[in-house]
């Protein structure tokens, strides 16, 4: 390998390296079904803006859904770094809200959220993959 | 070589493009060989994540209740320029709404996921009356709404959609569309009815206040951003009138339409004189698929189908800001007289006067004078459907006067909409070194 080519190989992984989102905890592919798509509607009770991941609680009262769906999502200070802090969730407690999330591959009753629409039609959707 | 392989690897590693294609010189065309350079290359590769926000905003306007839709990408790696974080403000075209931005015909990213993805800030704006807040999906989408039964929904506090108790439908004689400004079918709404309330109120500058709140909203920290209007197509009418409102750094073009009164002065010197008289006051007209075909006649008819499909979440419609995009005076002066004489203007509304309420009905079709502050790019491919190579340079000929600076660009081979992921890399990339090469400063 000459050197012009090293270090055009370290260029490259060093650009690609800044290109990484900021990670969380864990690799979603770990834990979710990154190919598919559920959708939650219910009751926003609870928000957990804490690190690695913020959580949010839905209660859905009926059907085959029914019960309380936890669902994770993107570390507060990526959430910080695009202009969402936890009161723009929080305006959404104690409304019905529509959560379209990763579904968990064990089929429990958690997610990983990619859209949260809330009651007035306004939405959050977050985009982690490059 | 060593030399040129050092500044290779560190041209990557900061990320800088290292393209060999130039910009064009002012009236200058970006040639198809340039264009499958920039192909080839990826000049500006992902740097970023996104979160996509959509919000609403109530307002009231001549004594009716609106709300603006706004959509905002914020990446959380921002590009700056200049030190301050770039933003692109897109105005959708005559037939879509902010959402087309985001997906394209084809059902892929749209070029303000392209910007936002390379990190910058890209807000899409949509005219009041084009989301659909009655969308099962919740996304402003109009596909489960018949083509044919698609009016303007202005505000978020509407139940139902209006029936055909609420207008008439028109037929223009024409079977098939030959030109960007005319439909076979037209709707308008009956007399006394609420639809007819709530088009009166949607004047012209109702559109402009709406993109006003919706940036004053979104955009918090003006002083560290550096702002740029794209108004695509219809959007540009649109947004030339909003700079005397909200001040930009500059205007980015694709397929930009210009003012009014540039197209009236285009229209009227080719001796065309009627466009000006058209009777479109308070009209919906609808742009079906022969509206579609008009901009894809190069596209097989299968992919057309698909495309065709894809577009009908559009509304697929335009309203009232069609009279002040084309400059047709009787309209805007039919529409301001019947607003005046109505029972639905507030009297704060009055107090301008006859005269000064008649007058505004025409702001919009003008250039502001705030333009002489910004630079202006008009940038468009050779194969523009409407906007033709010779009705840029009209166009210029009128708008050029009130900018700071006013360049024109072309691009090879590329038609008037970024349909495809190969022409929103490309002018993506042009966008992206022309703001590079401080043209906007």
């Amino acid at each position: 390998m000459t050197i012009r080519t090293s270090l055009g190989l370290f260029g490259l992984a060093m650009a690609l390296l800044a290109a990484q989102p900021a990670s969380g905890h864990h690799s979603t592919s770990a834990i979710f079904e990154n190919d598919q798509r559920i959708t939650v509607t219910g009751t926003l009770t609870k928000i957990d803006w804490i690190n690695p991941h913020i959580a949010i609680v839905v209660e859905v009262g009926e059907g085959a859904s029914a019960g309380m769906w936890r669902i994770q999502g993107n570390p507060p200070a990526w959430w910080r770094t695009v202009g969402v802090a936890r009161a723009d969730f929080a305006k959404g407690l104690g409304q019905k809200v529509t959560v379209d999330a990763l579904p968990a591959q064990d089929g429990s009753k958690y997610g990983y959220l990619r859209r949260i629409t809330f009651a007035n039609g306004e939405a959050l959707e977050s985009l982690n993959t490059l | 070589m060593p030399r040129f392989s050092l500044a290779l690897c560190f041209a990557l590693l900061l990320g800088l493009p290292v393209a060999a294609w130039e910009i064009p010189p002012d009236n200058g065309t970006l040639s198809a060989r340039e264009v499958l350079e920039i192909l080839a290359a990826n000049d500006y590769p992902a740097t970023s994540t996104y979160a996509q926000r959509t919000e609403f905003i109530d307002f009231s306007a001549n004594g009716r209740p609106f709300t603006q839709v706004v959509v905002t990408l914020t990446p959380d790696t921002p590009r700056l320029h200049r030190g301050r974080r770039l933003v692109v403000v897109g105005a959708e075209p005559g037939s879509e709404y902010g959402m087309d931005f985001l997906s394209t015909v084809e059902r892929q990213e749209g070029p303000g996921i392209w910007l936002a993805r390379r990190g910058v800030t890209f807000i899409a704006l949509t005219r009041v009356g084009r989301w659909n807040f009655l969308a099962p999906s919740g996304d402003g989408s109009w596909a489960t709404v018949p083509l044919g039964q698609r009016l303007p929904i202005f505000s978020r506090a509407q139940r139902a959609h209006w029936t055909d108790r609420d207008y008439e439908v028109r037929r223009s004689g024409v079977s098939t569309v030959t030109s960007a400004n005319m439909s076979p079918v037209y709707r308008f709404p009956r007399k006394g009815t609420e639809l007819e309330k709530q088009m009166l109120a949607a004047t012209p500058r109702v559109f402009i206040e709406g993109y006003r709140l919706a940036l004053e909203k979104v955009v918090t920290d003006r002083a560290n951003a550096f702002v740029l209007f794209w108004g695509m197509s219809t959007g540009g009418a649109s947004l030339y009138p909003l700079a005397k409102y909200y001040a930009p750094d500059g205007y980015l073009g694709w397929g930009t339409s210009s003012t009014g009164l540039a197209h009236a002065n285009n229209t009227t010197r080719q001796g065309n004189t009627s466009n000006i008289y058209e009777p479109m006051a308070l009209r919906v007209r609808e742009r079906g698929l022969d509206d579609f075909e008009f901009y894809t006649r190069t596209i097989d008819p299968p992919t057309r189908a698909r495309w065709w499909e894809a577009a009908l979440r559009s509304p697929r419609f335009k309203s009232t800001e069609d009279a002040a995009m084309y400059f047709a005076a009787g309209a805007l002066a039919e529409h301001g007289f019947r607003l005046w004489q109505s029972d639905i203007l507030p009297a704060a509304d009055r107090a301008v006067g006859l005269a000064g309420f008649v007058q505004a009905m025409f702001e919009t079709s003008f250039p502001p004078a705030a333009l002489s502050r910004v630079a202006v790019l008009d940038l468009n491919g050779t194969n523009d459907e409407t906007l033709l190579p010779a009705t840029v340079d009209a166009n210029r000929t009128v708008m050029e006067p009130y900018a700071r600076t006013f360049r024109v660009g072309r691009i090879e081979g590329l038609h008037h909409y970024l349909f495809t992921q190969d022409s929103i890399k490309v002018v993506g990339t042009v966008w992206l070194r022309y703001i590079e090469s401080g043209f906007f400063d």
